[in-house]
């Protein structure tokens, strides 16, 4: 089923079978530093693979679409994708779903020096309006009029194995009837993997993957989460988010279920 | 039961703070759900004195009220909070306050993790009764510390199997002994609520308890029968189901567990 529908989708979309060509598993799978970006992934009985899409090691590479080739899924024009060594960009704009009653005036993210953001300008879903400027993984459960509660992550920003960052400025989960959900991806950007600090290396508490990029979840100076005293922070990341320290014993008796 | 409302009654206002003193910080501090309302019409509307009233979420207490936890087998983004102060707990952002998290657990700082965010607010997993209970607290600077742990631990009662991941890779892996068929080990998401060093450690250095309970037993050996990870001086019991609701797990695998942060996932599955 799943094949018909992108051999359909790929046959619809002849001017971008070069986007096609090289989907998203391939970047999230890629092992090998720098960064990746697509503007649009969609899961579910309609799938779309993610287009444009772009990963580059080195100098800086671009893929562009004037317009999202026609699905009956979700309509976009602008959509733009950059990656370089470091990170990259992605955006479109003019989005629209009338199947899935989503809108918006435009889509960002981008993921530089370890740090992701992500923007979203006149959104709405189901009437209900997204916040523009939204803290990693802020969720939301919207009911979608006819089809369910749908599940809205916004600016949700992940790590692979790599310790790499991922940021994907709107992800949904709509849920069409029966088992059957629809998934969405919008705007992703992948960060280059961040080198591990040499006196990481061996915490057991860090695994290796505390980079100083670990604090990159939260934006930096996020007027919500300056300094505290768990997380003083560093002139040159105020807002970042510590690692969790590992527990000290406490002495204490409390009868537990052997 | 009884044990548990008599618990209720003596730790709400030793828990809170020792009075108004430590409630108007609260309140003061924001921990109100809109943080724009004075005096006495505080926390949604709750007077001073009822939130003096409402239950501690303590491993030693149930709160009726609250919300389930929704995805009780999914992997969180890893982000826990630490609540400095006593802060109320709604079922919903901008709820009325049902509870009150202390910010310490048995002698130990709080942390618990972080399950759904949204503008202002943290949906957290909780230490109390009954399992999978979850609550939202607001998010304010200054209130909450926030950091994150990379570390989950699941524990596979079928294969009778401990693992520790890191980023998502595996840092361990152990035969371990887990709940009987009668006292079962209960399923879902909680966490490491704290790490305990027993006064007198006839059978485990450390004690890590977590915020689930035995759905068949009430209270054990006095305890508000909370699940815990520990060693046992048997390794016969390994690979066995024959505890009362604990994970026993090798003295290699404590040593490990006690390395993981307060609040990180534990991930029970049948």
């Amino acid at each position: 089923m799943r094949l018909q529908q992108l051999t359909r989708f790929a046959a619809a979309t002849g001017a971008v079978a070069a986007a096609l060509a090289a989907p998203a598993a391939t970047a999230d799978a890629d092992t090998r530093g720098g960064g990746a970006a697509f503007g649009v992934r969609a899961i579910g009985p309609v799938d779309v693979p993610a287009v444009p899409s772009v990963s580059s090691r080195g100098r800086e590479a671009n893929e562009h679409l004037a317009e999202l080739p026609g699905n009956s899924l979700l309509k976009a024009t602008g959509l733009k994708t950059a990656a370089g060594a470091e990170g990259g960009r992605a955006s479109l704009s003019n989005v629209e779903s009338p199947r899935l009653r989503l809108k918006a005036g435009a889509i960002t993210a981008t993921c530089e020096n370890g740090a992701g953001k992500s923007r979203l300008a006149d959104a709405t879903l189901a009437g209900r309006p997204l916040v523009a400027e939204a803290r990693p993984n802020t969720t939301m459960t919207v009911p979608v009029p006819g089809l369910g509660k749908a599940r809205v992550t916004l600016n949700k920003q992940t790590r692979d194995e790599q310790g790499r960052l991922r940021v994907t400025a709107l992800e949904a989960a709509v849920p069409l009837g029966g088992e059957r959900t629809q998934r969405l991806s919008l705007a992703s950007v992948r960060c280059a993997a961040v080198p591990t600090r040499p006196q990481d290396q061996n915490s057991p508490s860090t695994g290796g993957t505390a980079a100083p990029g670990t604090g990159a979840t939260a934006r930096p100076g996020t007027p919500a989460h300056p300094g505290t005293a768990a997380n003083p922070g560093t002139a040159a990341n105020p807002g970042a988010v510590p690692q969790a320290p590992a527990p000290r014993p406490v002495a204490g008796d409390l009868p537990v279920t052997g | 039961m009884k044990q548990r409302s008599e618990h209720d009654r003596r730790t709400v206002p030793r828990g809170f703070g020792v009075g108004a003193a430590a409630l108007a910080a609260v309140l003061l501090a924001g921990g109100c759900a809109d943080g724009g309302r004075a005096g006495g019409d505080a926390a949604g509307g709750r007077s001073t004195a009822a939130l003096a009233r409402l239950p501690q979420a303590t491993t030693s207490t149930t709160v009726a009220g609250l919300p389930e936890d929704t995805a009780p087998f999914a992997t969180s983004d890893g982000t826990v909070v630490h609540p400095r102060q006593p802060v109320p707990v709604s079922a919903r952002p901008d709820g009325e306050p049902v509870a009150m998290l202390p910010d310490k657990q048995l002698g130990g700082p709080t942390w618990v993790p972080v399950v759904e965010s949204r503008p202002g607010w943290r949906r957290v997993l909780l230490p109390n009764r009954p399992n999978r209970a979850t609550g939202w607290i607001a998010d304010r600077p200054g209130v909450l510390d926030v950091a994150r742990s990379t570390q989950v631990v699941r524990v596979d009662l079928g294969d009778r199997r401990l693992t520790i991941e890191d980023s998502g890779r595996k840092v361990g892996s152990w035969t371990v002994a887990v709940g009987a068929p009668k006292t079962p080990t209960p399923t879902g998401r909680t966490f490491i609520l704290a790490s305990l060093k027993p006064t007198e450690p006839t059978h485990s250095p450390l004690i890590l308890p977590v915020g689930a309970h035995s759905e068949t037993l009430d209270t054990y050996g006095g305890g508000p029968g909370t699940v815990a990870f520990h060693t046992w001086p048997d390794a016969s019991v390994f690979g066995k189901a024959v505890t009362h609701g604990c994970v026993r797990v090798p003295r290699d695998a404590l040593a490990r567990l006690a390395k993981v942060p307060l609040g990180s996932p534990v991930i029970v599955t049948a």
